[in-house]
């Protein structure tokens, strides 16, 4: 992956206002954002997946990302956390400003950066392991070695992913002995046990039957208080029920973005009429 | 389109074409209250009574698929915004087809008593009011808020000519007490013509939500976002 280092950072508070005529339709006057993206675009080889896609993203609230399969939604999650480093191939243009400092400069320590923007993916991905050492494992990997240190640690995860009833008698069982909805639910512990600040979440539930979806929203409103939460989801009614803001994607470019209420009863766009009314294409 | 979206658009577009066939049974039933008013003709005043349960029947036909069409689609933006509006006002059409038959009641009373020279214009009131009602129809059909809110602008004549209608009734029966029992009869007419208007205005702060998503009802009030208005909370 390459970053042009040609791309200036836009210093705090130089970013374009309410003067400088601001698109309502994409700009619902977020403060103090945790992060700001700039003019973000990015290419796979030749293919471009992502067009100069501007947005802020408030700090503790859920901010969905919605659009059709392939409008690059995912992609552009991934950027947050940089996860589509690992890929070949791939050439970011723009900046994403994570509490006011790029995520691309290269004092960024990657492992700093993914320890504080934690990721949970679509398929729960425990490791074949305890579910002990499921939530111990990222916190020893930042050196926390104290047993009762560890031992807290994973209590403290479990309940504040809403697992620990279901699981405190048996935490040295095999996590891959869970069920799917507590599967998810052990992937979020893990995500908080190192204490990040932000969790992306990618269609998290859509594996997940109807009672085990509903726990992972609960869950979302619960972390919401200490966490910031960013998903992408398929499904409108679960950005509609969950998120406080969304923003609609397509074909790889930022089309709508605004409080949730909003955007479902009265969107600015017409293409976000149509696709949220299944009137698409 | 798939056969559910098809479905879909079917389910609006039925819910759309009731409510057309409900609104022309309605004004259709003012009309005829009023035709009996005029001719005291009590016979006609039943049939319109008679007639209140097809649109009550409406009614209840679109109420059952607003809520199908909620819960198979759970329709988002400008369909969300057509349901909403569509089952508020399936709501005040029914009461202005009650209204039609409580005048048609008062009418077939009137028709047990001597006739008499009212101070009041009530076919002119009716007509005023029917015009509001057909305009706010039209207004829903075409999905003119402009339109709308023209028609809202109406009201306050009604209910000046309703206030003076009040006046010049107390002043007949102190005139003639002789006419007292017809004298209230005509201001329960008045007062239902006047509901009429604020029926037909409700219709169209509906029209002007579902075409631009804002709710002009109760200008002095906004809601918070958790749903509650300001200063609406009780003690804890």
């Amino acid at each position: 992956m390459t970053t042009p280092d040609s791309m200036p950072v836009p210093p705090k508070g130089a970013v374009p206002d309410a003067a400088a005529g601001r698109d309502p339709a994409l700009d619902p006057g977020i403060e103090d954002p945790i992060f700001s993206v700039h003019g973000l675009s990015l290419h796979y080889g030749d293919k471009q997946a992502l067009h100069d896609i501007s947005i802020e993203i408030p700090r503790n609230r859920i901010t969905a990302f919605i659009g059709p399969s392939g409008c690059g939604k995912s992609t552009f999650l991934r950027c947050f956390n940089r996860l589509n480093d690992l890929l070949d191939n791939v050439t970011i243009r723009g900046d994403i400003l994570f509490e006011g400092r790029s995520i691309f400069s290269p004092e960024v320590e990657i492992n700093t950066l993914r320890r504080r923007i934690g990721m949970v993916f679509q398929k729960s991905n425990p490791f074949p392991k305890s579910i002990y050492e499921n939530i111990a494992y990222g916190p020893r990997i930042h050196g926390v070695r104290d047993r009762r240190r560890l031992d807290e640690i994973v209590e403290r995860s479990l309940r504040a992913a809403a697992l620990w009833d279901e699981v405190k008698d048996r935490l040295h069982d095999n996590a891959l002995g869970l069920s799917g909805g507590q599967q998810q639910r052990l992937c979020i512990a893990r995500a908080i046990a190192v204490e990040p600040d932000v969790v992306l979440l990618d269609e998290p539930c859509s594996a997940l039957d109807p009672l085990a979806t509903a726990r992972i929203e609960e869950l979302m409103q619960d972390l919401k208080e200490n966490y910031t939460l960013i998903i992408v989801t398929h499904s409108m009614q679960q950005a509609s029920r969950v998120s406080d803001y969304t923003a609609f994607l397509y074909l790889g470019r930022l089309i709508e973005y605004g409080v949730t209420e909003q955007l479902f009863i009265k969107p600015r766009k017409k293409e976000t009429e149509d696709y949220i009314t299944g009137r698409f294409g | 389109m798939t056969r559910l979206e098809r479905h879909y658009a079917e389910q609006l577009e039925e819910i759309s074409s009731k409510l057309m066939r409900m609104g022309g049974l309605v004004e259709q039933a003012i009309e005829s209250a009023l035709d009996a008013y005029e001719r005291r003709d009590a016979e006609l005043a039943q049939r319109v009574r008679d007639a209140d349960v097809e649109i009550n029947r409406l009614e209840l036909e679109i109420d059952q698929l607003g809520l199908e069409t909620l819960v198979r689609y759970q329709p988002a933006a400008r369909d969300l915004r057509f349901l909403i509006a569509a089952m508020q006002i399936n709501t005040d059409l029914e009461r202005v087809g009650d209204i039609a038959s409580n005048v048609c009641k008062r009418v077939q009373e009137l028709c047990e008593e001597p006739p008499w020279e009212a101070p009041i214009d009530v076919p002119g009131m009716g007509r005023l009011a029917l015009r509001m009602l057909h305009d706010a129809l039209d207004a829903f059909v075409s999905g003119n808020a402009d339109a709308a809110r023209a028609v809202i602008a109406r009201d306050e004549q009604l209910d000046e000519i309703m206030e003076q209608a009040f006046a010049d009734l107390l002043q007949a029966m102190r005139d003639d007490t002789a006419a007292t029992s017809r004298a209230i009869r005509h201001s329960f007419i008045a007062k239902y013509l006047e509901r009429i208007g604020d029926q037909a205005t409700n219709i169209c702060e509906l029209v002007v939500f579902m075409v631009e998503g804002t709710v002009i009802k109760h200008p002095r009030l906004t809601v918070e976002s958790d749903g509650t208005a300001p200063g609406s909370r009780g003690a804890p």
